[in-house]
């Protein structure tokens, strides 16, 4: 069922019930953790084989070891519920002081409000300029419903979750299927933390790179996976992004820049304290780092390539001021908390290959000293057949102005996939590239994400504390770290 | 006739470990059905109200099967060890001389208990 104005007048009070339930849920999992605890040293001196050996001994072991298995996958879900209630309760609470915000503006003599969230004038009145129309508040009302919409069909999922996936239960015969089957809900409850528990296998996809692993997302979309749950953090702190990327788990990662103000104002996303936005938003932990080298942005078309060349033959000078080192870039070393320490002397092992001339046949129209037109075409170095036409060196220009333009969309990268310990997960993904300018060779770090149409979007990073830099190949100077 | 080694009497207090895990789900279980009855009060009018019902039911009923699951292991751990204990022919010097260290028993087995081939 929808959600309704009255709901929303409601939800406060709802709210506080929502996070009474929370707490009882976690009194649960604190009384299933306690068992567990106790019920653990059970299991490791029947285990252990030391006191007992012989007959019954590994039918009692197999029984207690899932049995502990059980009570761990309980004390997991029942956190996991005590974590969905408090972010439903977070979210009622968002939701409510949205409407007390909007219903405080609103002129009740103008506007009347349906419980569907329509907007309507109220009649005999008309708008002076300068109101809003009943058409824009309808639309930012039904925008709170459906905030509270998705957070309850989110709940509704999680909770299914918990009764639909597989359930632990403590077996008292030693069955064949027993552990497996413990073994299995426990799985199913750790989820994407299960590569690192002690009855994981690894599900982590190691070949794992964000290209076809883009995912558009709306706004509302985003902004739910990354806040709902998230503590209430105060004006100017947040996060920012967008998008999703699937992660090597198969999960879906909202792509997520912390904008945390340290020493001196300045907004950075990176470097210690940065994470948890200096202790407001904790609990994060970092379940996997993927970085590589590997063509992130649009490479050129052959219609752009032909004009870069046409251009180059018609005399035009292409001398960016600025431009991408390819093999610095695939050669950058970071730091702990992503932070370009070092061009490393032997390039580290990439994920795909730099950049080369194009292997495309261009055809080009130039106009000669007299101005009569002239068609021509080439097939790019490197191809058999090669056919480069006379005006041999201004095509080469072009040839390199084309590898320039195209080392351009390449990038060493990084992503962090992330999880709180409240269920929330987030992606940081960071791109970098080595710059030869006038002055030398630096380092631009971009933190990235994703438009609704998937497009992607650099904005340059910074870091709260840059390090020195440190040693192991020659060293590079970064722009925006501060 | 199958052999088994054990120190029952650490037998014993493992039965009586399990035993004392058992309050703790059954009020694991309490608990979780007060979350419902606070949920029922915040959640009217929601569609999660029908999943937090699901919830708490199935729940309840896990936790009270590990305050049961609890209790059997450490009837069954508690019978084993009587059964290892009635076969010990030690005298009581003798035990208390070993420190009450292990014992090697022949049982006859009757499927009952797990030392005496019960799964």
């Amino acid at each position: 069922m929808a959600a309704t104005t009255s709901m929303l007048d409601a939800a406060q009070v709802a709210s506080m019930w929502v996070d009474f339930a929370a707490t009882r849920v976690g009194d649960a999992a604190k009384k299933a953790e306690s068992g567990r605890s106790s019920f653990g040293t059970v299991r490791d001196g029947i285990a252990a084989g030391v006191g007992w050996s012989g007959t019954g001994q590994p039918a009692a072991s197999l029984i207690v070891t899932a049995a502990t298995t059980s009570m761990d996958t309980a004390a997991i879900r029942l956190r996991d519920v005590q974590t969905h209630l408090g972010a439903f309760s977070g979210a009622m609470a968002q939701a409510v002081a949205w409407w007390q915000e909007m219903s405080a503006t609103l002129d009740k003599k103008k506007y009347a409000v349906a419980d569907d969230g329509t907007v309507t004038l109220v009649p005999g009145v008309e708008l002076a300029d300068g109101d809003p129309s009943p058409g824009q508040l309808t639309s930012e009302v039904k925008q709170i419903l459906s905030y509270l919409d998705a957070a309850d069909e989110t709940l509704t999922a999680r909770l299914k979750a918990a009764v639909t996936d597989p359930l632990p239960v403590v077996g008292t015969y030693a069955t064949l299927t027993l552990s497996a089957n413990a073994t299995e809900a426990w799985l199913a409850a750790k989820g994407p933390n299960a590569g690192m528990g002690p009855y994981a296998t690894n599900p982590w996809d190691k070949s794992w790179t964000p290209d076809g692993n883009v995912v558009s997302g709306t706004a509302g979309a985003w902004d739910l996976a990354v806040l709902l749950g998230a503590p209430c953090l105060p004006g100017g702190v947040a996060y920012t992004g967008g998008g999703f990327l699937v992660g090597p788990d198969g999960k879906e990662y909202p792509v997520v820049t912390p904008q945390y103000a340290g020493k001196g104002g300045e907004l950075s996303g990176h470097g210690p304290g940065a994470e948890t936005l200096g202790g407001l938003d904790t609990g994060w932990q970092t379940l996997a780092t993927y970085t590589g080298y590997d063509q992130l942005g649009e490479p050129l078309s052959t219609a752009e390539a032909g004009m870069v060349i046409a251009g180059a033959i018609a005399g035009a000078q292409y001398q960016p001021y600025t431009t991408v080192n390819a093999s610095a870039t695939q050669s950058l070393v970071l730091d702990e908390y992503g932070y370009p320490v070092a061009v490393a002397d032997t390039p580290p092992g990439s994920t795909a290959q730099p950049p080369g001339v194009p292997a495309s046949t261009y055809t080009y129209v130039v106009t000669d000293g007299k101005g009569q037109p002239q068609v021509g075409s080439y097939t790019a170095p490197g191809m058999p057949g090669g056919n480069l036409v006379a005006v041999g060196t201004n095509v080469a220009e072009g040839l390199a102005a084309v590898d320039q333009a195209d080392a351009n969309s390449y990038y060493t990268y990084q992503v962090e996939f992330q999880q709180n310990t409240d269920g929330r997960v987030r992606a940081i993904y960071t791109a970098y590239q080595v710059i030869d300018g006038p002055d030398g060779q630096y380092v631009q770090p971009y933190d990235v994400h994703f438009d609704e149409d998937g497009q992607m979007v650099l904005e340059e990073a910074g870091w709260t504390a840059p390090p020195p830099i440190s040693e192991g190949g020659s060293s590079v100077d970064v722009h925006g770290s501060d | 006739m199958a052999s088994v080694t054990m120190d029952y009497a650490l037998v014993y207090s493992w039965a009586d470990t399990a035993h004392d895990c058992s309050p703790d789900f059954d009020q694991a279980r309490g608990a979780v059905g007060l979350a419902g009855d606070d949920a029922a009060g915040g959640l009217g009018g929601y569609q999660s109200a029908a999943a937090m019902a699901s919830f708490v039911a199935t729940w309840s009923d896990t936790m009270l099967d590990f305050a049961a699951g609890t209790l059997t292991i450490g009837d069954k751990l508690k019978s084993s060890a009587n059964l290892v204990s009635a076969s010990d022919t030690r005298s009581a010097q003798e035990i208390a001389a070993s420190g009450g260290d292990s014992v090697q028993v022949d049982i006859l087995p009757d499927g009952l208990t797990w030392v005496s081939g019960g799964a």
